[in-house]
């Protein structure tokens, strides 16, 4: 736990040493990020222009890459995506947690808050109404959206071990495509490819709407692939669909 | 019980989540998930008329999407409007759809005096058809801007969560 913290604490004086403006949060984590900034004086500068590959080099020019590298696949994307406002990742986020709770001698595991943050977001969609289109329906798409990389290593273990059913695994694999966080899409895309061979049709179902979601072309010959040896019509259907989207964008 | 293509066939449309229809049916097996889509009203079971060259396909798929909290992929089945007939089921059409398309509640139609045991008659029909297919949520949304770019919407009906990932106008006396 204390190198966990102090791990963290390194990463931050890394960045703040970089002589930058003082933060102005634009996420529901606001006050959060606040306290945090408070505790560490957390500053970065970004420009609107930076790619998150750009803003990585930023944020680290002199660093031990094994040491950040878990930061930067969470905090680069955070940044692209509040275009040059300051903000911090949920890592740092929950070890923010971590350390309120280690100063109140009680221990509390990062992942662990992830996880039971997953479990309450699955018994809401387990007791609400999961129509297509509902807003319960995006209650997940938007977690991944906000807690990033965590959320979707946690949900890919989830399908991976089958730790919820079939018609969930289809709704999760949906949701997976379904977010604006860009930053990983090649590695969804790729996982949902995969998925694209499970034996539970239902499954199959939830990651041809997963890619469509993501809305790459180069997904067609892997789909087409998938037409050869599909036999469930309304899968057929479904993936010659979705070919459709993705030729109309491959055009645009 | 397979359906038989006639020359002129137009359509029954109901909305469903495909993947409850994914599977393939063996002669004592049929799953009971699907019947989770047919949800019945009075013993009525709201559908949508499509006509023979599905040229309001689109017009309806907008009309029961705009009647959605979120923008979302659509799934549906078209069922055989002779096969329906074929097997006795007994259809309305005077009552009007609720949808804020006006286009698609004129062609609103129920399928009335419903029991268990046609419900599941039905949903076998409706297994075999052809036509159980997904609209993407890109496609969903193209459709629904297309439906409002002609006037077909009366946006004042539609949730203001959709609205606005549609980048409609805020309404304020809307839903």
């Amino acid at each position: 736990m204390k190198d966990r913290l102090l791990l963290a604490k390194a990463d931050i004086h890394d960045i703040s040493s970089h002589q930058l403006k003082s933060p102005s949060v634009g996420s529901a984590d606001n006050q959060r990020v606040s306290k945090l900034a408070d505790y560490y004086w957390l500053k970065t500068s970004v420009d609107q222009r930076d790619t998150p590959e750009e803003i990585e080099t930023v944020c680290y020019p002199n660093s031990n890459k094994s040491l950040v590298q878990d930061f930067s696949a969470t905090i680069a994307p955070l940044l692209y995506e509040y275009q040059a406002t300051i903000s911090v990742t949920l890592e740092h986020l929950l070890l923010f947690d971590l350390l309120d709770e280690y100063q109140n001698n009680s221990v509390v595991d990062s992942g662990q808050i992830i996880k039971n943050e997953f479990s309450e977001l699955l018994s809401k969609y387990y007791s609400t109404l999961k129509e297509e289109g509902s807003v319960a329906y995006g209650l997940i798409s938007q977690w991944i959206e906000r807690r990033g990389m965590p959320a979707v290593e946690l949900l890919e273990n989830y399908i991976n071990l089958r730790l919820v059913g079939d018609n969930i695994i289809s709704d999760l694999l949906i949701a997976l495509g379904d977010t604006n966080y860009q930053w990983d899409y090649k590695d969804r895309l790729h996982y949902l490819e995969q998925m694209l061979s499970d034996k539970s049709p239902k499954i199959r179902y939830g990651a041809l709407i997963g890619i469509s979601n993501i809305d790459s072309p180069s997904s067609i010959s892997r789909i087409k692939d998938f037409l050869k040896k599909e036999k469930i019509i309304p899968l057929i259907n479904t993936a010659k669909s979705v070919i459709e989207q993705l030729r109309a964008t491959q055009k645009e | 019980m397979l359906l038989k293509r006639s020359k002129q066939m137009s359509y029954l449309l109901r909305n469903v989540r495909v993947k409850r229809w994914s599977f393939k049916s063996r002669r004592e097996y049929f799953p009971a998930d699907p019947l989770a889509d047919l949800n019945t009203t009075q013993n009525n079971l709201s559908c949508f008329y499509i006509d023979d060259k599905k040229s309001n396909l689109e017009d309806i798929i907008a009309g029961l999407a705009s009647n959605k909290q979120r923008l979302s992929h659509f799934g549906y089945i078209l069922i055989d409007l002779q096969v329906i007939k074929n097997n006795r089921f007994k259809i309305n059409k005077t009552e009007i759809g609720t949808t804020p398309c006006l286009k698609a509640n004129a062609r609103h139609v129920n399928i009335e005096e419903l029991t268990a045991k046609k419900l599941i008659n039905f949903a076998k029909l409706a297994h075999t058809s052809p036509d159980i297919n997904t609209k993407t949520k890109k496609q969903v949304k193209q459709l629904l801007l297309k439906a409002a770019k002609c006037g077909n919407l009366d946006t004042s009906k539609m949730w203001e969560s959709l609205k606005k990932e549609l980048g409609f106008a805020q309404n304020p006396t809307s839903r």
